[in-house]
């Protein structure tokens, strides 16, 4: 039965509550980098082994942070975390680094990181916290790799850099632009939408928990949004 | 225990553990990430030199290197050298990585940036490549981007005496002009700088160039590989045999006794519009001053249109005594070689039968941009002239320039115009 | 000091490179807080300050402290920690001094600590090599750049939301689709700023 729970709690961050598409959260990387398909699975899988280790590390010393610092504490782990993905990315990885840029640093103020940090990892298990982890993670990453795709085969007639050739005369080339990022991602989340017919739960009741700001932050002013990014 | 302590201390805690961790992050990944850098940067070097195994970057302060090395990289098995050279382009500095194999030849060159129009230069490399410096002067560079391929080249050329540099040699690094200079200088004594003498008085072939020196110390002049110098007084100092020292003292004399007498052109009519001033010797040569057309004229995007202004001595037979370029507005690094003195130099001992006539030199006037008619001109003036590279439209300028010179030389004599 | 080249940097940091149309950095703000013209305005004037501070604290304390001791690579740790300390202390002497305004901007400024475009413009800055004084003009350019982005989507956003579209586009979807739009505009720009001088 427990393996049962695992499952759900996993499959749960890829499809009812994907942080893209459903939470709305992580939109800075999933705009900026989807452009290539090498770039958006770099940038999911960094983030993902950033959001396994922040979450197993902030459960496993949730007794110990005193909660009027939890915040700053969380914001610590997660950018030295973040740090040391970067170091492992640049030494192993050179092209990725270069692909991804500054947006690879900013991985530390991806919300969706402390927005599980804050709403899952600081009260549950260790075990629970990283399953939880890992599917936000891999939902993360799909979401991220669904842009990608849809961006660099039409947008650029490539796949992974392998040139398609039969698309290159009808390649849409501003889809790797930045107004393409955000037209396919608009396009996207109304696709969701129509495939959970609307039954995902609603952005309004995740959003405020899931916002690492949400204790000064004024209902008025947070009505869509899902923290910062 | 007080509940702000407790904070800032789980905090601090935090941060350092934290901080350890990327420390010991750091530790693992710094050495590949700098093997991985070097590794990069080795990739230039290897693009120019294939066969390298290992480079190792030289400290520059310890060598006297030609001015455009930046940067020199040995190939850690004795291979050879990488330079790096920055150089003027004909718009701006470019880039040229060069490898230099031990043996002095050129094992490839690439340019690494460059803000030049035409393309070419991209790969010019490949035609230096296995040159050395006995055969890299015949490498031809390529028309339309002349100055941009003779940059390359002797960015290159720079490149191959850097290599003998390093190894411990030394170079000349002086230009030919200063190499000139200091010749002259070591055989007149107490002589500070020299200027080249106009000539225009005819005397013996065997003479090639007349220097005086400016402050009146006296002449140097060239027989074929010799110099020999005339003292203030007209006294030959050379060791030579004693007809060559009757031949100098006396060309010498015959050229400081040259005087002069402006015409007055307005007594003359028919005189061609080419002229701007004129004057005869003492001994009935002349010496005037032609302009010609050159691109600087008809350049449609130029901004100041300006003739290039010949200065020439001519016999009154109509034979070319000396000849050189008095000022000129043609493009820098492209026409201006009419300044060069091999370029004017050919003009000496030219007749009217040794150059077109003015009929058989193509018009430029007309609705049609000059440039599209260079390759006629080119047609016509490569049966009597060496025509500069790139600038066919300077050339046919000169020309018409110095042509027209024996036409004033034929008015001036009263002859049948 | 190169006048030209100052202005350039910062038109070119509110027009062509403008964060959040063309590097989306900052988007979260974007789309949730430009529902109305006064909450836009508050908050990106509110991003600009703090990305002027940030810029001034974070800048020196690249080259002086991290550049000096080797540590260059502690700092999206420390810039992080410092814009958070940064933003923290700005609402309290807001708070203290000025009541009015801090219930104008006050309510933003928490939200800003993990606003990406902050630490972008922090790490971006020492990236582009800038020195001091392009990097303070630099970040005016891009908090200036945020405002406007802002104030020119919450004229569209409240339209946006009395249409009556489809529903699966309504809310979100709608609204990126638009930015998508206003951000294709916004691309005209690129190549003006740099001819402007020309």
């Amino acid at each position: 039965m427990k393996k049962c729970n695992n499952m759900s709690l996993f499959l749960k961050g890829i499809l009812k509550e994907n942080p893209v598409f459903v939470l709305i959260l992580g939109t800075c990387p999933t705009l900026a980098v989807t452009n290539t398909v090498i770039g958006a699975l770099g940038m999911g899988v960094a983030a993902l082994i950033v959001l396994v280790c922040s979450n197993v590390l902030v459960s496993l010393l949730r007794k110990v942070i005193p909660d009027n610092v939890r915040i700053p504490c969380y914001i610590v782990i997660i950018a030295g975390f973040v740090t040391i993905v970067q170091m492992f990315v640049q030494a192993y990885f050179p092209e990725i680094y270069e692909l991804l840029g500054v947006y690879l640093a900013l991985i530390t103020v991806n919300c969706i990181i402390l927005g599980r940090a804050e709403m899952f990892a600081g009260k549950n298990t260790v075990g629970k916290s990283m399953i939880d982890g890992l599917g936000m993670g891999v939902g993360f990453t799909i979401a991220m790799l669904m842009m990608s795709i849809i961006r660099e085969v039409f947008g650029n007639a490539s796949f992974a850099g392998i040139a398609i050739p039969f698309l290159e005369p009808f390649k849409i080339a501003f889809l790797v632009k930045a107004p393409g990022g955000l037209l396919v991602y608009g396009l996207l989340i109304a696709l969701v939408y129509v495939i959970t017919k609307g039954k995902a739960p609603l952005k309004k009741s995740f959003s405020c928990e899931g916002c690492p700001s949400k204790e000064h932050c004024q209902t008025g002013s947070c009505e869509v949004k899902g923290g910062n990014d | 225990m007080n509940k702000a302590v407790k904070s800032t201390l789980s905090l601090v805690i935090i941060c350092a553990g934290m901080a350890l961790l990327i420390a010991l992050a750091n530790m693992i990944t710094a050495p590949i990430i700098k093997k991985n850098e070097q590794a990069k940067g080795n990739a230039a070097l290897l693009q120019v030199m294939p066969e390298g195994e290992g480079f190792e970057q030289l400290n520059l302060s310890t060598y006297e290197l030609p001015k455009t090395v930046e940067e020199a990289y040995k190939e850690t098995t004795g291979k050879g050298y990488v330079l790096k050279l920055r150089t003027a382009g004909y718009g701006a500095d470019f880039v040229i990585m060069c490898g230099v194999k031990a043996d002095g030849t050129v094992s490839g060159a690439v340019c690494l940036s460059s803000n030049e129009t035409l393309g070419e230069e991209k790969t010019y490399g490949d035609k230096l490549k296995d040159a050395n410096l006995d055969t890299i002067d015949a490498i031809d560079t390529v028309a339309g981007i002349t100055k941009t391929t003779l940059a390359y080249k002797n960015a290159v050329k720079d490149a191959l005496n850097a290599k003998i540099v390093l190894d411990g040699g030394s170079v000349d690094l002086r230009t030919e002009e200063e190499i000139l200079q200091d010749n002259l200088k070591a055989s007149l004594p107490g002589a500070i700088s020299f200027e080249k003498v106009f000539i225009v008085e005819v005397i013996d072939e065997s003479i090639d160039a007349i220097y005086k020196e400016n402050n009146g110390k006296g002449f140097v002049l060239i027989i074929g590989e010799e110099f020999i110098a005339v003292n203030g007084e007209g006294t030959c100092i050379s060791e030579v045999e004693d007809t060559v020292k009757t031949l100098v003292e006396n060309t010498v004399s015959i050229i400081s006794a040259t005087t002069t007498v402006d015409i007055d052109l307005t007594t003359y009519t028919n005189l061609p519009q080419e002229l701007v001033w004129a004057k005869k010797t003492a001994t009935g040569n002349y010496i005037v001053q032609v302009k010609g057309d050159g691109f600087s004229i008809h350049n449609e995007y130029g901004k100041d249109h300006e003739y290039i202004l010949v200065n020439l001595s001519i016999t009154k037979e109509g034979k070319v005594i000396d000849c050189y370029t008095y000022s000129h507005k043609e493009t820098s690094g492209i026409g201006d070689v009419c300044t060069d003195e091999k370029f004017y130099s050919q003009f000496d001992g030219k007749t009217e039968n040794d150059l077109p006539s003015l009929n058989e030199i193509p018009d430029l006037s007309g609705d049609e941009p000059a440039y599209t008619k260079q390759d006629a001109v080119k047609d016509v003036l490569d049966d009597y002239v060496d025509v500069i590279g790139g600038a066919t439209i300077t050339t046919r300028g000169y020309v018409k320039a110095v042509v027209s010179a024996f036409e004033v030389v034929k008015v001036l004599e009263g002859g049948q115009n | 000091m190169d006048f030209k080249g100052l202005v350039v940097i910062l038109l070119s940091s509110v027009f062509v490179n403008n964060y959040v149309l063309s590097r989306f950095l900052g988007i979260c703000p974007f789309l949730g807080v430009s529902k109305k013209l006064n909450q836009a305005t508050g908050m990106g004037i509110a991003v600009t300050i703090v990305m002027l501070l940030a810029t001034a604290v974070t800048y020196p304390i690249q080259y002086f402290v991290l550049n000096k001791l080797g540590l260059g690579y502690m700092q999206t740790i420390v810039f992080i920690l410092v814009i958070a300390a940064l933003v923290q202390m700005l609402e309290l002497v807001l708070k203290r001094f000025s009541p009015s305004l801090h219930q104008g901007l006050g309510v933003y400024l928490p939200l800003i600590t993990t606003n990406c475009a902050v630490l972008g413009v922090a790490i971006n800055n020492v990236l582009d090599g800038f020195t001091f004084l392009e990097s303070i003009v630099s970040s005016l350019g891009c908090g200036l750049g945020f405002l406007l982005a802002m104030v020119l989507f919450s004229g569209l956003r409240s339209r946006i939301d009395e249409t009556d579209v489809p529903k699966p586009f309504k809310g979100i979807a709608l609204t990126l689709i638009a930015a998508s739009f206003i951000s294709l505009a916004f691309m005209g720009f690129a190549g003006i700023v740099d001819n402007l001088f020309i």
